[in-house]
């Protein structure tokens, strides 16, 4: 069973890393391997992606790229996790039937033991589909995620992060959200309205397919339905719905 | 007490500005025609002449200006002033103002009245009794109505006090769940528990840094002032046990001025502006950053200052709560002449500072 360790403090990478050596050598059976070991989220992934690890040891409030975003970028087929948190909102019965678990810190011997004796058997088994929403089981884990300096959007095969202040606006495009920049338009992989709740504040929701970056808004037309227009920097004109109009221009006055 | 008199005039709304000029206006009218009634005066009639004119002229002197006062104090923008020293000395001072014109005046009409029995002129005294008995009215009512400013005012000066009790609890609350967050809390632990092994000694003192913190909120948490050094050396604190936990991601720059740690502060209002840089402007990035730590004092102030090197604020400042909390806080302790300004730093993360008055 292949292990990747993922937490971005180094004290309690290796302390995990000596925990999982003493279980392997105490129980029979788990042949545990550890693939590597990574400090951050973006790490995380590239490492799931060359090595395949069967299990993810997943720290859940990490900079950034948060354990949350890892599980969602994970590549096919993808690896068990078990969450490494702070402490829980409230115990999850949910996870008894997913391919998620979770420990509380300090981890536990015998609680790591255990769960990786559930991981092994699971993988035996065919792994269940996940149930619930990510937002949900960060909630429970009691993680509030942070706004983020980057952002990971598709790249290929992988991923890869842009600076949230470059990027103008997100948009919906044939069922796929794009960041938009000066030069280019990725794919990424959060819905509309998660990114407006992740980045609040700096984003305005401007109708259903647009969310646009406020400080790269130079003009705002009316359009004498009620609805308007705005002009990006970069020229772009982006509409917005007769609905949001009203609040758009308030916010925008607002901070101008 | 004049340039107050002179302020509040100038304050007052016409009406009561009218009504001023009426009393006056009146009183010299009546001074007047005493004084012409006098011409030809003498013995117990002529001391009862002149003490009746000058206890009205006093009487009303005191009169108009307590009137002008009370009016003026009443008056909304004046309620805002209330916290103003001086206001409140007048706010105090009214009443018996009020009272003292009262018994001017009293005194006055029975002197008016026993000129009447003495056989002085009917007409004068017909004239001079009902325009005392009118100020006698307004007297009463000042005193009446001034009386019950100061005690809406010691009220809302009690209720004030209540207030800022509550806010001190609620600081208090806030300081200890922040500190004993079950995030900070069990994440120090784990730190201890990953090191314990493959470094004791630094587990050790992970351990004792950690009883110090705890320890230094219950106590501080409760205290109504403390010192700017006291401030500083909890957060070093603090501080020691994060770069503990964040290694190389966490780099701190203290700049504080020499001759400051005496300076009183209320406690708890730096380590508000460094958890906010830690969690919102090196929990944002991976790459970890630099929080800078100022502590100077300009002229008659002094300001904390804490600024990352983050994603910086929202364009949209949306106040967390613990430093909405600390807002609150300085609110009642210093009402306007603290303040809490967040912006972006130098190097395009969030700058957050307090500046509070060094008294």
């Amino acid at each position: 069973m292949k292990i990747l360790i993922v937490d971005d403090e180094a004290p309690a990478r290796s302390r995990l890393a000596s925990l999982v050596e003493e279980i392997d050598a105490e129980l029979d059976g788990l042949a545990i391997e550890i693939v590597g070991e990574a400090a951050t989220g973006m790490a995380a992934l590239e490492l799931a992606r060359d090595r395949r690890p069967d299990v993810l040891l997943l720290d859940i409030a990490m900079p950034e790229v948060d354990g949350l975003d890892v599980v969602r970028h994970l590549p096919e087929p993808r690896p068990l996790v078990i969450f490494q948190t702070a402490y829980e909102q409230f115990a999850l019965q949910a996870f008894d039937h997913q391919a998620l678990d979770y420990v509380v810190k300090p981890v536990h011997k015998e609680r790591l033991a255990r769960a990786l004796v559930r991981a092994r058997d699971r993988l035996a088994t065919t792994r269940p589909p996940w149930t619930g929403s990510l937002g949900e089981i960060g909630a429970a884990l009691g993680h509030t995620p942070v706004r983020p300096a980057r952002v990971l959007v598709r790249d290929g095969a992988g991923h890869r992060l842009v600076a949230v202040r470059d990027i103008s606006r997100f948009f919906a495009d044939q069922g796929l959200v794009r960041a938009a920049t000066a030069h280019e338009s990725p794919v990424i992989d959060y819905t509309l309205g998660e990114l407006e709740a992740r980045l609040g504040g700096d984003f305005v929701r401007v109708s259903r397919s647009d969310l646009v970056h406020n400080a790269h808004v130079s003009r705002v037309l009316g359009n004498g339905d009620g609805s308007a227009t705005l002009i990006l920097s970069d020229g772009t004109r982006v509409h917005v719905s007769r609905r949001r109009a009203g609040d758009v221009r308030r916010l925008l006055k607002a901070q101008s | 007490m004049w340039p107050i008199v002179r302020d509040a005039f100038a304050d007052a709304s016409p009406a009561v500005r009218r009504q001023i000029k009426i009393v006056v206006f009146t009183w010299v009218i009546l001074v007047a025609m005493q004084a012409w009634d006098s011409r030809n005066s003498s013995g117990p009639a002529g001391v009862a002449e002149f003490l009746s004119a000058v206890l009205g002229a006093s009487g009303v002197a005191l009169l108009g200006t307590a009137y002008t006062l009370q009016r003026t104090l009443d008056e909304p923008s004046a309620r805002a002033r209330h916290d103003d020293p001086t206001v409140r000395q007048v706010l105090i001072a009214l009443p018996g103002l009020g009272f003292a014109a009262g018994v001017a005046l009293g005194a006055a009409a029975a002197l008016m009245t026993l000129r009447l029995l003495l056989g002085a002129e009917f007409v004068l005294a017909l004239i001079a009794l009902p325009v005392y008995g009118a100020m006698l009215i307004v007297a009463g009512r000042t005193v009446n109505n001034s009386a019950r400013t100061l005690f809406q005012y010691a009220v809302a000066q009690a209720a004030i006090a209540v207030d800022a009790r509550s806010h001190a609890a609620a600081a208090q609350l806030a300081a200890l769940q922040s500190r004993m967050n079950p995030h900070f809390l069990f994440n120090a632990l784990n730190t201890v528990a990953a090191i314990v092994r493959t470094n004791p000694p630094a587990a050790e003192r992970l351990v004792e840094n950690l009883s110090d913190v705890l320890r230094t909120t219950l106590r501080r948490s409760s205290a109504p002032m403390s010192t700017v050094g006291e401030e500083i050396e909890y957060v070093r604190a603090c501080l020691t046990l994060e770069t503990e936990r964040f290694g190389d991601r966490l780099r701190v720059g203290w700049t504080v001025e020499d001759g400051l740690m005496p300076v009183a502060s209320p406690p708890l209002i730096l380590q508000p502006l460094v958890e906010n840089a830690l969690t919102h402007g090196i929990g944002a990035t991976a790459d970890g950053g630099m929080i800078r730590i100022a502590v100077a004092g300009t002229g008659d102030r002094v300001t904390f200052t804490v600024e990352d090197d983050g994603p910086g604020f929202p364009g949209t400042l949306v106040e967390r709560t613990g430093l909405g909390n600390l807002r609150e806080r300085l609110a009642t302790i210093y009402g306007d002449r603290a303040a809490l300004t967040l912006e972006s730093g130098s190097s395009g993360g969030a700058r957050a500072s307090v500046s509070i008055p060094r008294s």
